[in-house]
Formats: structure tokens, C-alpha cells, sequence
């Protein structure tokens, strides 16, 4: 049953994407700026590839800001061959329907391994009942039951139907693939993959240089492993248990801490890390032939992101304000908006370093929310990885606000770009103001989402503070 | 919860609101960094001297007046002379004194010798001039001979004799120095033996020559050069009376353009741009090119017409010259066809309307980007639906020209050259007053005399100067009362030359280097100009200090203050926390 859902729901996805592309949704969704973006859009990379044909570099003409290895991969795609443009667009939709059958895939795998891991440590911290320890598997079947979806499954189909996700593939963005790097990232990193970890990680930053904030989650995983509540948690049960002589004699906790750093991963990692960097910056170089336009590439791609050239509308909260401000101020707010991601950095992994996986959701969300050019693409990850932490979100309270939220966003926001821009009975106000909504929205999901955890774990901790009954057999369930 | 506890507080929640607050802190240096403002010196003393001296003074150019009493015999002696010379620069002070402006002033006044130049005898009277004049010796050569001819062959002979004697001196070419040649009518010899002959043509046959055309026997020309002649009956006792005006008429011409004070113009601003840069647009406007189509070769135009107009007025502006030809470009007023005169008219008051803005794409020019000013001049050719079309004068009857202007905008017909003396602010052509006796050679190439260059040079050294010193105490007051304001090196850089360039002006004024007075005033205003719209000043004009905290407050102190207080409480809470775990310890 939940096998069959899973491919009825893949098929699903697969189906609205060409049915949307046979409709010839790609002219209009490819030229909404909520869609697409000066540093991920398609024609801009196909204008880099033309440069590049010329034999030119591909930044001359200050139109492509992306990286020289996606030039090299999606650009020959892009281009107008003999057969005409049908079928190049034919080959590079192809190509980003896989990608995003590839995050989907990845989301899967991550939310079984989240799976077992929760089953794990829950167990080790709540009372069980049962004399013969279970397989985790059969713990995982047993706790959601025959026949209903996995973790995994869920978050892929969320990932997979998303509207967001559907309109950035068939709108032909480079943004599905930013998104499956850092999905392979954190799934190396999961799973204690140290190069696939360090690739993803060195490649996602390289595209679209905000993924260096996964930096943090991505080296907690390494060393401590998936979410699981606090460490304070298993201490004191492990106190407790140790102090009951007929707990310990069942030896259900070793008297080491349940929690094993895996310094070797972490050292694996970064090693593979700078290889990676090196590696990249090395193809960079030779893609765009010579040390010497390393420079440029850094200044029209990390350069044309922190300093915010391009102010044409967005959903973001840089244009509007950068239109405005005066020349005189213009580099200091252009530090504080940067620095406000980074500004959340330490506070965020002070508190949530036990749930790695959350808080590189967390990091992802905020960036999607304060980059300079962000687009629906950056939302559809977020919301993927947010599949991700479904058990833990159970209770979470604006669920249907965020919801409307995101689709008054989805309509209203097309509507006043029309008004503003095409009947000009509009200003750029009313863009902004659907801006700002959307704004509103994310930062309403971040901080409840954050709120939900920290709740979550509170109710762990009440609940591991309870009185152990052995014998009772009361088993009790989260709220 | 209970009053003690056995553990010690966790410092995790004061953690997270401390690294919350610290990044403001880092922030800090940055933002007292960003809102340096750097300041380059500015020579504010030399700008208050420049800014105080052009207050009392205006940069004004020495003007000369030699007088050539030339005559074959003595008929003057030394002291009749010396009393005609003071009688002079009494009467020309007179002149200039009655309604002096400061526009129309010369250094010292006008300066005036007077000199007696016969065929034995050499006299000198007056002031003495600090620059060589002409010699005598007209009468040896061969002046007389050719005294009856045409005014434009006896105004070059004179220019030959200047240059042939002088061509070593640089004074010719700098300008400031006028000559009035004075002659007695009958000493020139044809004009003697025709007035015996024939009493009833007055003795001229000779149509070209002014003295045949004036009714009183008397004429004064203005040539084309630096110099002017007076041709009259008088012996030593009518000289004072009759002659004397007669230079002092022509050496207001000299100042003002114009003998009489009513007749000087009123247009002192030259539509140049600050620099000194104009742009002369010229479009061939076919209205109805289904009619037909009218063209021109611009090139051979421009070569023949437009390039010594250009070039005699270098050291004024510097004009660039530039044509197109535009298709289907309708007027914006209706014409009315009018059956008495046989032709379309458009009223004069109309004509602010004629220029249709919308479907006359004067604008191409790429320098018009700049701060040129553009002058467009536009020939209008009218469709054959409505063809002849004439403007309508206000007593109904045809302009002759049927050209117009108006502000920034020349249509013509023939008649730009006489519309840029209009813009120069220099009046019409003067016309030929047989009545009076005044005349003047108008130059056929350039449309401006010399001496009118000379005119127009002084008033530029004037504006510029006083342009100058303005535009430079205006940014010095500026700079000193806002403290807040960049100063870009560069806008230090343009006050020093500006400032060099205006005193170099002064230098060369003393002199009486027109030319390079000129230069270095225009140069002086133009640098003064640069520094006081450099964008990097006119970004902080509309940033007063005020507006500082408006710009800072909404974003910082919302945040901030969460910050600081979330940092409080945490810290008062730890604090009790601590206190009820060493209470528990006691």
C-alpha cells in the first residue's frame, strides 16, 4: 500500500512535469522573477554558453553569474543546436526532472536513516516495556504501523509534489540542482559518508556560496551523528539506571555515554573537503582557461551575490531597499543584511547542536529567506528538509496560516507584478509588499518550527524524568 | 520551583543571548568606519582672497585708442594738439562715465593717445599706451592713393600697414588696441579734382566708398579689423567740435558694440554651457518627404560657412558643429492659407508652438549627454500641401527672413550667422547711416569683427571671472557649514587650478592678453563648476546629520533593544539561580 502510493505519487509528479512543459509552461513560468533569478536562471547560462563558444569568458556581458562547471554541464544543453530549440530544452528538462527525482530519492534514504535513528534513541531514553529487544526495523513498523508511509517516503512526496518544486523544474532553473547538492551533502553527512559529505558540501557552496552555512550541521552530523534529544537527557537516565540495581542488572545501558564522537569522520571530511576545493577551483580554472580568471569568477559569482548588483525584483528584501538607500550607506547595509544570516549562526547551534539535521534546516530556511536573490526554488528545499522533521513537528500550531500564507504569496504575487510593471496602475510597494509576506511567512515557519522542537524536547525531558515502573508495562507516549 | 538547587545553572540560555548581542559589537568598528567622512583640505583662504577681491573688482582688460590726425601738411601745432588730445579723453571719459557698467568698463578706462602724422612731422600727445602703436608714416605709404577707393580695400590697406609695420609685435593678435585714422577730406586727391569738377554729385562717382554715399560730407567706418576712419572736412580750429565726437562715437562702438547707449543689448548670458562648449545642431526638417525631399551637402556647408564662424570665435566658446537630415516631421501649428498674399502663413504668435518637441528628434547628438549646451537650428521645409509658408508679422505683413528665435531653439532661413551674433548678445549688424555719416564693413566670412571679438572676449573675461569667484566662495561656504560632507581629493585638485587659473587670468588681464585672459578665466569658471557638481558632493546634500539617525534607528534599535534586554534578563536570572546553589552549599 505505501510502496504503491510512493509510485503513484512519483508518477504523479512526473506526469504534471511534462504535462506542464508539453503545455508550454516554460514561457511563462521562465520569465517570473519569483521563479527565476539573475544567478540561477537558464538564459543567462545560455548567454555564459555562448560567450564561451565565442571564445570569450563566459562573465563578459555581465549576464551569467554562475559557475564555470555548470556552464560546462548544462550549457551545452542550452544552446540552439540544428534540430532548433525544442529539443535542447527538451534534453535540459530532462535533466532537471532527474535531479529532482534524485533529491527525492536522497530525502528518502535520509528520512529512513532519521527514522531508525529516532526509533534508537528513544528507545534508549524511554522506559520499554518489552523483555526481547526488537530489531529496529520491526520498532520502526511497529511505532507507524503496516501500510502507512515512511519518513522518507513522506518527505520525498512532499519534496517531489510541491508546486514550488514543480515550477522551478519546468520554469528551467539551475536551482533544482543547487538543491540536490545540498541534499547529497547532508546525506553523505548522514549517513558518515565523509567524501560524498565533503563534495556535496564543496560543490552546493560553489554554486550558490550560501550552503557554507551547512558547514556547522553538516560537521555535528560527522561527529555526533543524526537528531536525537539532549545529552543531558541519557545522563540522567542513565543515572537513574544505574542507581536501580534491577535496571542494571538487565544491562540496558552501558555505563559509557550513549553518544560516540567519530573525531576520525570529521578529520576524513575536512580532508576531503579541501581536496574537493581544490579540485573544483582546479576545473574552474581550466574551464575557463587560466589561474587568472579565478578572480573574475569569484568577483561575478560570490562578488555579484554579497554586493547585490542586480536589483531588479525578487521575492527577496535586498532590492527594494537598495533602490532606496542612499550611495553614502549603501556598502554598510549591505553588510548588516549579509551579516544578519550570520548573525543567527551561533545562537541557533548553541541550542539546537543535539538535532543537526533540524538545524541545517533551520540554516537553510533563514537563507532562503535573507539571500539577495532568492527564489521559489530555495523554498522548496527548505519545505523538503522540513519533511524531514514531520515526528517532531507534530504540534506544530500555524500550520494553515504558513499554508494560506505561502498561497496568497503564489497568487497575489503575479498579480501585483502585473499591476506594477505591465498595466502600471501598480508601483514597486505592491511587489514589495507580497515581499514582505513572504518573508513574514518563512520567518513565522522558522521561529514556530524552532519553537515546536524546543517544545518537543521539553516534553522528552518531562517524560524521562517520570518515575520508571518496570513492572506497570505503562508506556508512555509522546504528546 | 524550589528556592535551592543542588546543581549549578546551566549558562546555555545567557550563551545564546550573549552571541546574539556580541555580533552588534563587532559591528561596531565597521560602521564607524562607513560613516567616516573623508575630507580633503580645501584652500579656504585663497578662495575668501579670490571671493573678496572679485567683490570690490571685475577682471578688466586694458582698451586703447590711438588717433591718427594723418595729413600731407602741418596744419595742427604742438599745443593745438595736446588740447585736442585732452579734449578727447575728457569727452570719451564723459562717455563712458554717463552710464558706465561693469560690464562695459575697460582697465584704467580708455586709454588715449593721440598722434600727428605728416609727411615731415611726428607728434605725440595724451596718454601714453603700454603698447606699440602704429608708426607714422601713412602719408609716405601711399595712403592718400588709395583713400578713395572702396571702404573694404581701404580697410585692408590699413590692416596691411599695421601688420607690415608691426609684424614683429604680438600686440595685433592679443586685441585691446583700437585705431581711428583721422583724415581731412580735401586732402585725398581724387575726391579734391572731382568736387572742383563737378559740384552736384558732391565729386564721388565712386558708389563703394562711404564718404560718396554720407549726406553730410562727413563719414566715420568702422572696418572690420581693429581700427576705424574718419573722413571730414575740418582745419585746426572745427577739430575739437567736429572731430572729437565723432572718435568718441566710435570709441564707444569699440565698448559697446554700439555707438549709443540704447542700442547696446541686453543678452549678456552666452548660451554656452559653464565650459564654454555649445553644440550647433542643424536639421533639415522634410515634412512631407512624399512631396519632395530636400538635401544638402553639410560638408561643403559647414566648410564654407560654419568653419571661420567656429574659428573666429575660439577663444569665446568652443562650438562643435554637427547635421541630420529628418523625415516626416509635421509642425505642431496649423497653417492657414491666407489668399491676399498668396501663401500659407502661421501667425508670429504662434511660434512658440511651432516647434513640434514631440515629432522632432533634434536630440541625437551623443555630447548632448554632457553639460554642452545645444543649439539646434532647424530648416523647416514645408510639404507641398502647404507651400508657400511664411510667418505672419504681427502688422500682417510677411517676415522677410522667416526665421524665429526662442530659447535654445534656432529655425532658419539663411540668417544663422546674424541669429548667433543675436545669441552672442551682440547687436545686428550695424547698418549704414548715410544720415549721420556712420558706417561699418560688415566681414563677409566670419560674421564678427575683430574688434567685436575683442567685445565679446572682455564680457566673457568678465562673466567667467566673476562666475568663477562666485561658484567658489558658494563651495567653500558650503564645505565649511557641512560638516558632514565628502570631500573627494579631485574637488581639492579642481579648486587649486581653478584657483591658479583665476589668478593666471588676473596676470595676463594686466598684461592685456585678451586671448589668454579669456582662456584662463573660462578655464577658471569651468574647473570651479566641475568642483562644485561633483556627484560625490551633490549624494550628500540631501544627507544632512539628521538624517543619520533616521536611517540608523529603524533599522538597529528594534533589534537591538530585544537584544540588550533578552542579555538582562538572562543575566538577572542566572544570577538568582547562582545565589539559591550557594545557598544550598552553605
Amino acid at each position: 500500500m505505501g510502496k504503491l502510493m510512493v509510485w503513484v505519487g512519483v508518477a504523479v509528479a512526473v506526469t504534471v512535469r511534462f504535462v506542464f512543459a508539453a503545455m508550454g509552461a516554460q514561457e511563462r513560468l521562465g520569465r517570473r522573477v519569483e521563479i527565476v533569478t539573475p544567478v540561477t536562471s537558464l538564459k543567462r547560462l545560455a548567454e555564459g554558453q555562448w560567450f564561451k563558444q565565442l571564445g570569450l569568458s563566459p562573465y563578459a556581458g555581465s549576464a551569467y553569474h554562475g559557475s564555470p562547471l555548470l556552464l560546462a554541464l548544462l550549457g551545452p544543453m542550452t544552446t540552439v543546436g540544428t534540430g532548433g530549440q525544442t529539443s535542447s530544452r527538451f534534453h535540459s528538462r530532462h535533466v532537471l526532472v532527474m535531479t529532482n527525482l534524485l533529491g527525492a530519492l536522497l530525502l528518502l534514504k535520509m528520512g529512513n536513516l532519521v527514522e531508525s535513528a529516532n526509533v534508537y534513541y528513544l528507545g534508549k531514553l524511554l522506559p520499554d516495556s518489552k523483555k526481547s529487544k526488537p530489531s529496529v526495523k520491526t520498532q520502526v513498523n511497529d511505532i507507524r504501523g503496516h501500510g502507512k508511509l515512511g519518513l522518507g517516503e513522506v518527505a520525498a512526496l512532499l519534496y517531489l509534489v510541491n508546486p514550488f518544486t514543480v515550477a522551478v523544474c519546468v520554469g528551467g532553473t539551475t536551482s533544482p540542482v543547487e538543491n540536490v547538492l545540498v541534499l547529497l551533502a547532508l546525506y553523505g553527512a548522514l549517513k558518515g559518508n565523509s567524501p560524498l559529505a565533503a563534495f556535496g558540501w564543496a560543490m552546493s557552496t560553489h554554486l550558490s556560496m550560501y550552503p557554507a552555512v551547512l558547514l556547522i550541521p553538516i560537521s555535528i552530523l560527522m561527529v555526533a551523528g543524526p537528531d536525537k534529544p539532549q545529552r543531558k537527557l541519557f545522563d540522567h537516565v542513565n543515572k537513574i539506571k544505574t542507581s536501580n540495581p534491577k535496571l542494571k542488572e538487565k544491562k540496558m545501558v552501558g555505563t559509557t555515554s550513549t553518544v560516540q564522537l567519530q573525531w576520525a569522520r570529521y578529520r576524513d571530511f575536512l580532508l576531503f573537503s579541501a581536496l574537493w576545493w581544490i579540485a573544483i577551483l582546479g576545473l574552474s580554472a581550466a574551464a575557463l582557461g587560466g589561474y587568472e580568471h579565478l578572480k573574475e569568477m569569484l568577483i561575478e559569482t560570490y562578488g555579484f551575490i554579497l554586493h547585490v548588483e542586480d536589483l531588479s525584483p525578487n521575492l527577496g528584501l535586498f532590492w527594494y531597499f537598495f533602490t532606496e538607500v542612499f550611495t553614502h550607506f549603501r556598502d554598510f547595509f549591505i553588510m548588516v543584511f549579509h551579516a544578519n544570516i550570520l548573525f543567527v549562526l551561533v545562537p541557533l547551534t548553541i541550542r539546537l547542536h543535539h538535532r543537526p539535521l533540524f538545524l541545517a534546516y533551520v540554516m537553510v530556511a533563514i537563507t532562503t529567506m535573507l539571500k539577495s536573490y532568492p527564489s521559489i526554488g530555495d523554498a522548496a528545499i527548505s519545505l523538503g528538509l522540513l519533511g524531514l522533521c514531520t515526528p517532531e513537528l507534530a504540534d506544530f500550531r500555524f500550520s494553515f496560516f504558513v499554508l494560506n500564507g505561502y498561497l496568497v504569496v503564489a497568487i497575489l504575487s503575479p498579480s501585483m507584478y502585473n499591476l506594477w510593471i505591465w498595466r502600471g496602475t501598480g508601483n514597486a510597494n505592491f511587489y514589495f509588499a507580497m515581499s514582505l509576506v513572504y518573508a513574514c511567512v518563512q520567518s513565522i515557519l522558522i521561529v514556530e518550527s524552532v519553537g515546536t522542537v524546543i517544545r518537543y524536547d521539553r516534553n522528552l525531558d518531562r517524560l524521562s524524568k517520570l518515575p520508571v515502573q518496570v513492572d506497570s508495562g505503562a508506556q508512555p507516549k509522546e504528546d | 520551583m524550589a528556592d535551592t538547587r543542588t546543581t549549578k545553572p546551566g549558562i546555555k540560555r545567557l550563551l545564546i543571548t550573549i552571541t546574539t548581542l556580541l555580533p552588534f559589537f563587532f559591528g561596531i568598528p565597521l560602521w564607524l568606519n562607513s560613516t567616516q567622512v573623508y575630507r580633503a583640505p580645501l584652500p579656504f583662504k585663497d578662495v575668501d582672497a579670490l571671493g573678496s577681491w572679485a567683490s570690490e573688482n571685475t577682471l578688466l582688460l586694458p582698451c586703447r585708442l590711438n588717433v591718427i590726425f594723418a595729413s600731407k601738411d602741418e596744419f595742427l601745432t604742438k599745443p593745438e594738439l595736446d588740447s585736442v588730445a585732452s579734449q578727447l579723453i575728457l569727452h570719451v571719459q564723459s562717455l563712458m562715465g554717463g552710464n558706465s557698467s561693469d560690464h562695459e568698463t575697460c582697465q584704467n578706462g580708455f586709454n588715449i593717445q593721440v598722434k600727428y602724422d605728416t609727411e615731415n612731422v611726428c607728434l605725440t600727445s595724451g596718454q601714453t599706451l603700454d603698447s606699440p602703436t602704429w608708426p607714422c608714416g601713412l602719408v609716405k605709404y601711399g595712403f592718400f592713393n588709395s583713400a578713395q577707393l572702396s571702404d573694404d580695400i581701404l580697410d585692408n590697406v590699413l590692416w596691411n600697414y599695421a601688420n607690415k609695420e608691426e609684424n614683429e609685435s604680438t600686440v595685433q593678435d592679443e586685441g585691446g588696441l583700437y585705431t581711428v585714422v583721422v583724415l581731412r577730406k580735401s586732402q585725398i586727391e581724387s575726391l579734391d579734382s572731382f568736387s572742383k569738377d563737378d559740384v552736384s554729385t558732391g565729386g564721388c562717382t565712386n558708389e563703394q566708398s562711404s564718404i560718396c554715399k554720407s549726406k553730410t560730407g562727413w563719414s566715420t567706418v568702422v572696418g572690420k579689423y581693429r581700427h576705424a576712419w574718419i573722413i571730414g572736412d575740418f582745419n585746426s580750429s572745427t577739430v575739437e567740435s567736429e572731430v572729437v565726437p565723432r572718435i568718441g562715437d566710435v570709441a564707444l562702438t569699440f565698448l559697446r558694440g554700439s555707438r549709443s547707449a540704447s542700442g547696446r543689448s541686453k543678452a549678456r548670458n552666452l548660451p554656452l554651457s559653464a565650459e564654454g562648449e555649445a553644440i550647433l545642431s542643424f536639421s533639415l526638417l522634410n515634412a512631407d518627404p512624399d512631396t519632395w525631399i530636400f538635401d544638402w551637402d553639410f560638408e561643403e556647408l559647414k566648410r564654407q560657412f560654419f568653419q571661420p564662424v567656429v574659428e573666429a570665435l575660439s577663444g569665446i566658446a568652443r562650438l562643435t558643429i554637427e547635421s541630420q537630415v529628418l523625415y516626416y516631421t509635421p509642425k505642431a501649428v496649423q497653417s492657414r492659407w491666407d489668399a491676399s498674399l498668396n501663401a500659407h502663413v502661421v501667425a508670429v504668435k504662434q511660434l512658440p508652438f511651432f516647434v513640434n518637441s514631440n515629432e522632432w528628434h533634434l536630440d541625437t547628438s551623443s555630447a548632448a549627454a554632457g553639460r554642452s549646451k545645444l543649439l539646434h537650428f532647424a530648416i523647416y521645409v514645408p510639404g507641398g500641401g502647404e507651400y508657400p509658408l511664411h510667418f505672419l508679422r504681427k502688422n500682417d505683413q510677411l517676415s522677410s527672413t522667416d526665421g524665429f528665435t526662442s530659447p535654445e531653439f534656432e529655425s532658419i532661413a539663411g540668417v544663422i550667422v546674424a541669429q548667433l551674433r543675436t545669441l552672442f548678445g551682440l547687436p545686428p549688424i550695424l547698418s549704414d547711416d548715410p544720415e549721420t555719416g556712420y558706417f561699418s564693413l560688415s566681414p563677409a566670412r566670419t560674421g564678427f569683427a575683430e574688434w567685436e571679438l575683442d567685445l565679446l572676449l572682455r564680457r566673457r573675461a568678465i562673466s567667467d571671472m566673476t562666475a568663477a569667484a562666485s561658484t567658489l566662495m558658494s563651495l567653500s561656504r558650503l564645505v565649511q557649514k557641512l560638516s558632514s560632507m565628502v570631500i573627494m581629493d579631485e574637488i581639492g585638485e579642481q579648486v587649486k587650478n581653478s584657483l591658479s587659473a583665476a589668478a593666471a587670468a588676473r596676470d595676463h588681464a594686466a598684461h592685456g592678453a585678451y586671448r589668454s585672459t579669456a582662456e584662463s578665466a573660462s578655464k577658471a569658471a569651468s574647473l570651479a563648476e566641475a568642483a562644485f557638481f561633483q556627484p560625490s558632493i551633490m549624494s550628500v546634500l540631501y544627507n544632512p546629520t539628521e538624517h543619520h539617525l533616521a536611517i540608523y534607528t529603524p533599522f538597529f534599535v528594534p533589534v537591538l533593544l530585544h537584544a540588550v534586554l533578552a542579555v538582562i534578563k538572562e543575566a538577572s536570572r542566572y544570577r538568582g539561580e547562582w545565589k539559591k546553589f550557594k545557598q544550598k552549599k552553605e
